[in-house]
């Protein structure tokens, strides 16, 4: 019907080859070996939360005080794979637009400078995209409105997957560029539907 | 007759009052004191004047006056002579008043009695003859009062109206174009029900165009309800009653498709949904051969709906609308193959691009449609899974392998939906023919199973998805009635074990759907599981752990989980009974043997079976709860038996069971269940010479028997001892943690349970009031706190009347400069939920305890709170807080204004981390429920919630709700209340997305974002 | 990137509040009044005072989207004439009448404190409409007889002022392929230069009665954002120059190239370009040639990269400013630095000093940084850097200049740079 569509049929990940951070919990249980069976009813540290003592329960141990989480790539990836494609009902992740391999944070340069940068390489679904600029933009927003200001976001097209990628790559990291399309209200209401899906 | 006069006078004033003039003359009519004929020719006059309007306004009377005659005072004639006189006088002037006068006293007369056919047929003659339109009476209230009588015409008299159709070949087209242009929607939803009879009933013949243009040109409703709408009626109505219209008959079908594929095309999102549903009512009710000359195109407009989804209900419906023809055409099978060849045909292509969207689409659709009848199912996957083997064993990349399985696994589930699997039939009736049985997949059961199983040992390790959708294909499989064998089910049953029981890489993921994948098979073949499964795990749980490693700990754990299908439940505790038993005897160490209560606690509580005995019998008691019991009685401290995690899983594994048994079977067991775990019994070696217990362990357990009992199943004679020496071991220093935990829960399950009239004085007094009122001089001031807490809770929650005067002199415990601030954290355990004071265990629970706590205990401190020293405002505040967190809005409703300054005070506590998080979940609470009662405090709590938010000495907790409740805010109120705020919150903002911990920079972007949406469409740079 | 030998830092003199709270584009200090303007994204422009570093006014209405960039017309008397350019596509031109003794210039002693008596009529004179698309420069020749817009649509347009208030479309310049980020005047001449998101540097001349263009620069391998001439006499040179013949020679042939033109880009360099001086004749300044009919091909000049500054900044410069006292030039941009550079006579046997690259060292000059500071506006980017004299009580002589930067922060703050001698 509507083959004004610039990929109707884009290719799909599965749910689960999705890169997740559940990792980390299979850590967690590590160090509890038996306390996942049965329920938990073997664990060792059973919790008696008792509210008379609870100054020491409830606030976490000194150790979870200053235990830091750096933002990473998977955080990153996190915060964009959610975005929609502008024409399917479909994840930017799904569709392998944004992956986690293609995310790099460098680290401030120098003892003094406090600014990171995060470099994005978006992998449009077909090389003359034409919503490779509008998927970029919303991947730009949705971090600038996300991460921390200390963050410079630099969002790229991948060499060699879309036919004026250097083009598009050019205009995004304009800022100025940027900063005047987003004063225009249709393309915002594009950005902000896209947006909706990162709940 | 000045009644007449009157009334045409008053008439044009008041309908009101005109009405009360007739009614005035129907009492007349009534006592005989008028005659209706002298009425009749009273009126004459007045029906024949020149003036249209007065001659309406005559009849309106006569039906005013019938209006409220009672049924007997019009006799048989005096009906056939009005009726056939009014007949006559049915007719559109003065804008249909007279008609609806007519009409009305029409109504009225055939109540009093039923017309005969020519009578009702002579009616709507007049009718279509001279109100022609309907849409020349103007008021559409007078309108209504004319479509009632056809819609009582058609109702009640329908052969008659029938004949009128049969006898003339004009009368159908003049009774469809009777309606033409009707737009009020009351008056629309009769149009269509008088409609529908002839539709779905008569034979239209040439006239099906015109039937059908008639109602189509309303399609799609595009109707709002006014406002203050007095009649109620939604466009849902009205959309549904066209529906039916639309899909009365199936001589509609040359127009109805066309047009309806057309409107499928719309851009409106609603349009395309009524024409969905509209399709879905044609083809089920036009019949096989319609529908199945239309079949192919449908299809061809329908699947770009699925293939090139934008909206998923429109996709959603439009399999519905795919599948129910194939339903439809079920019964034919030429019809049906015919219709299924383009369907398999497109959807094998698109498989062969997997995994794309269109190839999930196409999965969605085989599925969809093979749901729905054998017939489907068989013809769909004779085409399709040949192929779609084909092409696993062609495919070139895993992502391709595993799209396909998951199209096979749609199917399969299809396929189950249709033939119904081992334990019950789907689909027909129990006396299947053998032709009825056959299910296309047995012709290909032997190369899936075994590319299922190899898909599964063949794939490299970390390949954990892949190995999953193997396994829940080869389930599938077996639920499948009689396509396994036996013993291919049990090469399954083996393969699920090694992934349970081995170690490898990607365990983690496998093992979970394994064992769900026993229960499953658990369900349709227990013998099988039985046979193959049980021993297997048997023989890796040892007689006793002197090997000392815990291997045996995932096995229990599979093997309990067994147990959630009734049928293997009993072979499961049975089996697990006698490994302790073995155990026991073996001497094993207390660790294996809470292992092994903890199985059997897993699987009871995890049981879909019944564990309900009768009044005479519980077997589960029998079998597993009286020999422990007896164990624990015996009182041979024999040392690994005789340990408090022990004796806890066995209170637990007895409350489980005996609290679901009659109070006649526990009367009946009382002594041989209480008595081997009554810690205080007579017996030497509970208590010694100088009374200090033996044996205080019992108690672990007997607090949960305790717990089991019914309410008239009373345990203890001497209550009031018991009570004291129970609160004497709860507050004694050398009491153990466990031991002081049991003996208060015990406390608390008896005050509210078994306390009778005349021990409640007692018991207020020894447990409240006395420690109370030496609360200062106590020496152990916290279990003396906690023992006070603990029987006000179950005081409260039997609504005891003693308890009232108690309740505002907890206030003093929080005086203390020492414990005063731990009392008031405890304050929360009087309205936490515990899993012993509750229903399951009998327990007494009023209504309004919540109610009565709050309104006892928080307005002495509210009240109060500006004299005290700050150290006791924070007692205060603590306590208030631990009362309203557990607290229902409707509860603390009325008391806002005094409570919420306090709630914002709390924000400011320093390292109360609790009482923080709960302040902000309970200001998010109020919010939600009232958002108006906050508004007035907005410029002090939304700076209050950022502080909290960015401060580093808060939890995360705290951050984390803080910032939870900020994005409710800008959530619960209009636009130009928060809008103020927007720019120095979003500014503010940038902190918390730099907090150290990650859950709370999530917090933070999704309150941040709630924000900024909050922007006018004219605002800045959205990228602040 | 030379090493990071010890450099002293600017210190912050004050930030004028209040801050605007959104993201604040450039500043334009008045070229007489002790007064500063500033763009900004929330459409308007602040009117900040030297003095009292307070805001005095703030100039709206006029704009529907963000003001990009505002110029003041020099050479105005007793009323102050502003150019606001804005993403709307319409440029603006606002008037404002100054109080009598108020425009002396601004390092007069007096005490005409305008924050008190300060009325707030700005007058939105007129509107120039004509560009396709969001205007990203403005600004006034140097004789405030031109006014220069560019724009995303690839034009540049230059304005001439009739009577009051009427202005007339002089030229619309479409050599550039893309966005025009800069326009900039020469100091002296009616040429014209403008910087873009094509990677060029294109210069203009009115030849005979049109506009055509002169000199196209097309080093730079990315968006030239900003470029600003070097002041006519130009003193960090003259006043070093010394006995050495070498010297001598080289400051002549400068002084015949006329002022040089420095460019910033998102390529992370800022070079200096100097005009090759043509033979003969044709090298009269071209103000008093006899105008003729016929389009002579010698009008074309060639501008070529005379240095290229050390290389301090790790992202995208956006503007480049050479101070017309001290013939200094600052640089900031989105890595959040300012950097100060000057320009010195090479010494032969100098061999320790901080080599600037670019081309062969025939040159007897080298620039080096001389004053720099990171986080300038927090962890902000900074998207403009001007030179101004100092008006507050605290400066300490009569035209102590100071550096006035702009940023995303919505701050603008003042600099001072103890020049190490």
């Amino acid at each position: 019907m509507d083959d004004n569509k610039d990929n109707a049929n884009p290719v799909i990940l599965n749910a689960s080859d999705l890169p997740t951070r559940h990792g980390e919990s299979l850590l967690k249980k590590a160090d509890d070996p038996i306390g996942i069976y049965l329920g938990g009813l073997l664990s060792a540290t059973q919790p008696i939360d008792d509210p008379f003592d609870e100054a020491l329960s409830a606030s976490e141990s000194e150790s979870d005080r200053d235990f830091d989480e750096e933002i990473d790539a998977q955080e990153i990836y996190d915060l964009i794979a959610p975005i929609s494609d502008p024409e399917h009902p479909l994840s930017l992740g799904s569709l392998a637009v944004v992956n986690l391999p293609d995310i790099h944070i460098s680290r401030p340069s120098s003892a003094r400078s406090r600014i990171s940068t995060v470099v994005i390489d978006i992998t449009p679904t077909i090389t003359h995209c034409s919503l490779a600029t509008v998927i970029g933009l919303g991947v730009r927003v949705r971090l600038e409105q996300a991460l921390p200001p200390r963050f410079r976001i630099d969002v790229r097209i991948k060499e060699g997957t879309h036919s004026t990628g250097d083009a598009v790559t050019k205009q995004l990291g304009d800022k100025e560029r940027v900063a005047a399309a987003l004063e225009n209200n249709t393309l915002r209401g594009v950005i902000r539907r896209m947006l909706s899906t990162c709940e | 007759m000045s009644d007449i006069r009157l009334y045409l006078v008053e008439h044009e004033k008041s309908r009101k009052e005109a009405s009360q003039i007739a009614i005035r003359t129907a009492e007349r009519l009534q006592s005989k004191e008028l005659k209706l004929l002298d009425l009749i020719e009273a009126l004459g006059e007045f029906l024949n004047d020149n003036d249209p309007s007065v001659r309406a306004k005559a009849l309106a009377y006569l039906a005013d006056v019938l209006e409220s005659v009672p049924r007997g005072t019009v006799s048989r004639q005096q009906r056939e002579l009005l009726v056939h006189f009014l007949t006559t006088r049915i007719n559109g002037d003065a804008e249909g008043l007279g008609a609806a006068a007519c009409a009305n006293a029409l109504m009225k007369i055939e109540e009093f009695g039923k017309w005969d056919a020519e009578r009702a047929a002579e009616c709507m003659q007049t009718i279509i003859q001279s109100l022609h339109p309907l849409r020349q009476i103007r008021q559409q209230s007078e309108r209504y009062a004319v479509l009632k009588l056809i819609n009582l015409l058609i109702a009640e008299y329908r052969e008659a109206i029938h004949g009128l159709h049969q006898a003339s070949s004009d009368f159908m087209p003049t009774f469809i174009s009777l309606f033409e242009g009707e737009k009020d929607p009351r008056n629309l939803m009769i149009v269509f029900s008088i409609l529908n009879v002839p539709f779905s009933e008569w034979e239209l013949g040439a006239y099906a165009q015109d039937g059908f243009e008639a109602v189509f040109n309303y399609f799609p409703i595009t109707f709002r309800p006014p406002p203050d709408d007095p009649y109620g009626i939604t466009a849902q109505d009205l959309k549904d009653r066209l529906r039916d219209c639309i899909a009365a008959c199936g001589s509609f079908a040359p127009y109805s498709f066309p047009a309806l594929l057309d409107k499928l095309d719309s851009s409106s999102l609603n349009t395309k949904r009524d024409t969905l549903a509209a399709l879905h009512s044609c083809i089920s009710n036009y019949g096989t051969r319609t529908v199945s000359l239309y079949a192919v195109t449908l299809w061809d407009a329908l699947k770009f709906e699925i293939l090139s989804v934008q909206e998923e209900d429109l996709a959603d419906k439009a399999l519905d609308v795919i599948s129910e023809i194939g339903a439809q055409l079920s019964v034919g099978r030429p019809q049906l193959v015919a219709y299924l060849r383009p369907i398999s045909k497109e959807c094998s292509e698109h498989l062969e691009d997997a995994p794309t969207k269109q190839s999930k689409a196409a999965g969605q659709i085989l599925e969809a449609v093979a749901s729905r009848t054998r017939e489907c199912a068989n013809l769909l996957v004779a085409h399709v899974v040949p192929h779609l083997v084909a092409l696993f064993e062609g495919a070139d990349s895993l992502a391709k392998r595993r799209s396909l399985l998951e199209v096979l696994v749609q199917l399969l589930k299809a396929s189950v939906k249709v033939f119904g699997d081992w334990v019950t039939i789907a689909g027909r009736g129990v006396a299947d023919t053998q032709e009825d049985t056959y299910n296309a997949f047995s012709e290909h059961k032997d190369i899936l199973v075994t590319l299922l199983v190899g898909g599964q040992l063949s794939v490299p390790a970390n390949e954990v998805a892949f190995k999953k959708i193997c396994l829940e294909g080869l389930v599938q499989l077996c639920m499948c009635r009689n396509l396994l064998q036996d013993q291919e089910i049990s090469t399954l049953i083996r393969q699920c074990l090694d992934l349970i029981l081995d170690d490898y890489e990607g365990k983690v993921e496998l093992r979970g759907p394994a064992i769900q994948a026993l229960v499953d098979i658990a369900h349709q073949k227990p013998h099988l599981i039985i046979d193959h499964a049980f021993p297997r795990f048997l023989s890796l749980i040892p007689d006793n752990d002197t090997a000392g490693d815990l291997g045996y700990v995932p096995v229990l754990d599979a093997f309990s989980n067994l147990a959630q299908e009734a049928k293997v439940f009993d072979l499961v505790i049975l089996r697990l009974r006698n490994k302790l038993d073995a155990a026991i005897r073996e001497q094993s160490s207390s660790t294996f043997l809470c292992a092994l209560l903890s199985a059997l606690l897993y699987a009871l509580t995890h049981t879909s079976a019944s564990l309900d005995g009768t009044d005479e019998d519980c077997p589960l008691y029998g079998q597993l709860i009286f020999p422990l019991l007896q164990r624990v009685g015996d009182g041979s401290n024999q040392s690994n038996f005789a340990n408090n995690r022990v004796y806890e899983l066995v209170g637990q594994l007895c409350n489980v069971v005996l609290r679901r048994q009659t109070s006649a079977f526990q009367k009946k067991h009382l002594i041989e269940i209480y008595n081997p775990v009554d810690a205080f019994g007579e017996s030497s070696e509970n208590v010694d010479a100088s009374g200090t217990l033996l044996n205080p362990l019992k108690l672990l357990a007997s607090s949960y028997i305790v717990a089991a009992l019914q309410r008239d199943v009373v345990p203890i004679q001497d209550l009031r001892k018991h009570l004291s020496t129970l609160s004497d071991i709860a507050t004694a220093d050398s009491t153990s943690v466990e031991v002081r935990r049991a003996s208060l829960r015990q406390v608390s399950l008896i005050l509210n349970k078994f306390l009778s009239p005349d021990n409640a004085e007692f018991a207020v007094d020894l447990l409240c009031s006395k420690p109370i009122g030496d609360f200062a001089a106590c020496a152990h001031k916290k279990d003396s706190a906690r023992l006070i807490l603990a029987s006000v809770k179950a005081l409260l929650l039997r609504n005891e009347r003693k308890l009232i005067p108690i309740l505002p002199e907890l206030r003093k415990l929080l005086l203390d400069p020492e414990y005063g601030r731990p009392v008031a954290r405890g304050f929360a355990t009087i309205l936490q939920s515990d899993d012993f004071l509750t229903k399951e265990n009998h327990c007494k629970i009023s209504p309004l305890y919540r109610q009565k706590a709050f309104s006892l205990i928080v307005p002495p401190l509210t009240t109060s709170f500006k004299e005290e020293s700050d150290a006791i405002k924070r007692n205060y505040l603590v306590a208030i807080m631990s009362i309203v967190k557990s607290l229902p809005y409707s509860v603390i409703e009325s008391d806002l204004p005094s409570l919420l300054p306090l709630i914002l005070q709390m924000l400011d506590l320093a390292d109360e981390e609790a009482t923080k998080v709960a302040a902000v979940e309970t200001l998010g609470l109020i919010l939600t429920e009232n958002s108006a009662a906050m508004a007035s405090y907005l410029s002090s709590l939304i700076p209050r919630l950022l502080k909290a938010a960015s401060s580093k000495s808060n939890s995360g907790a705290v951050r984390e709700t803080s910032l939870r409740c900020l994005a409710n805010i800008a959530a619960a109120f209009s636009v130009d209340a928060v809008i103020p705020f927007r720019k120095s919150v979003i500014k503010e903002l940038t902190r918390p997305l730099d907090d150290s911990r990650r859950a709370v920079r999530a917090a933070a972007v999704k309150c941040r974002t709630k924000w900024i949406e909050l922007d006018e469409p004219k605002d800045g740079d959205i990228s602040e | 990137m030379n090493s990071d030998s010890e450099v002293p830092t600017l210190e912050p003199i004050a930030s004028f509040q209040p801050s605007l709270n959104t993201r604040a584009w450039m500043t334009a200090p008045h070229p007489k009044l002790p007064i500063l303007a500033t763009a900004s994204a929330d459409k308007t422009v602040k009117i900040f005072s030297l003095t009292t570093f307070r805001q005095l006014s703030s100039i709206t209405g006029g704009h529907k989207r963000s003001i990009r960039s505002c110029a003041w017309k020099p050479g105005t008397r007793n009323e102050s004439v502003l150019a606001t350019g804005s993403f709307d596509a319409s440029a603006g031109i606002w008037r404002h009448d100054d109080h009598p003794g108020s425009n002396e210039a601004h390092n007069e002693e007096s005490k005409n404190d305008r924050s008190e008596d300060e009325d707030d009529d700005w007058r939105f004179a007129v509107i120039l409409d004509g560009h396709e698309s969001e205007i990203k420069s403005v600004a006034w020749s140097a004789g405030g007889q031109f006014l220069a817009t560019c724009s995303r649509d690839k034009s540049v347009w230059i304005w001439e002022e009739m009577e009051d208030d009427n202005f007339e479309t002089v030229a619309v310049l479409q050599e550039h392929d893309g966005d025009i980020k800069y326009v900039r005047w020469h100091p002296e001449e009616d040429l014209l230069a403008s910087a873009g998101y094509d990677d060029t540097i294109r210069l203009y001349r009115e030849d005979v009665d049109d506009w055509i263009c002169v000199s196209t620069i097309d080093a730079h391998q990315a968006t030239v954002w900003s470029l600003d001439f070097e002041p006519p006499k130009n003193p960090s040179l003259i006043d070093s120059v010394g006995p050495d013949a070498a010297r001598q020679k080289d400051l002549q042939e400068l002084e015949k190239s006329g002022p040089r033109l420095a460019s910033c880009s998102d390529d992370l360099t800022i070079r200096i370009w100097r005009r090759t001086p043509k033979g003969g004749a044709e090298d009269k300044p071209l103000r008093d040639r006899i105008p003729s009919i016929i389009r002579t091909n010698n009008v074309d000049e060639e501008w070529l990269e005379d240095a290229c500054l050390p290389k301090r900044h790790e992202r995208a410069i956006y503007s480049v400013a050479w101070s017309p006292k001290s013939g200094l030039i600052a640089s900031t941009g989105s890595d959040g630095k300012i950097v100060v550079y000057q320009e010195f006579w090479r010494d032969s046997h100098d061999q320790d000093e901080v080599r600037s690259e670019g081309p062969p060292t025939e040159t007897s000059r080298e620039w080096k940084v001389v004053a720099e500071v990171e986080n300038a506006h927090d962890i902000f980017e900074v998207n403009h850097v001007c030179w101004t004299v100092r008006a507050d009580r605290g400066r300490s002589n009569e035209g102590e200049e100071v550096l006035i930067s702009t940023g995303d922060d919505g701050e603008v703050k003042m600099w001072s740079i103890q020049r190490g001698t």
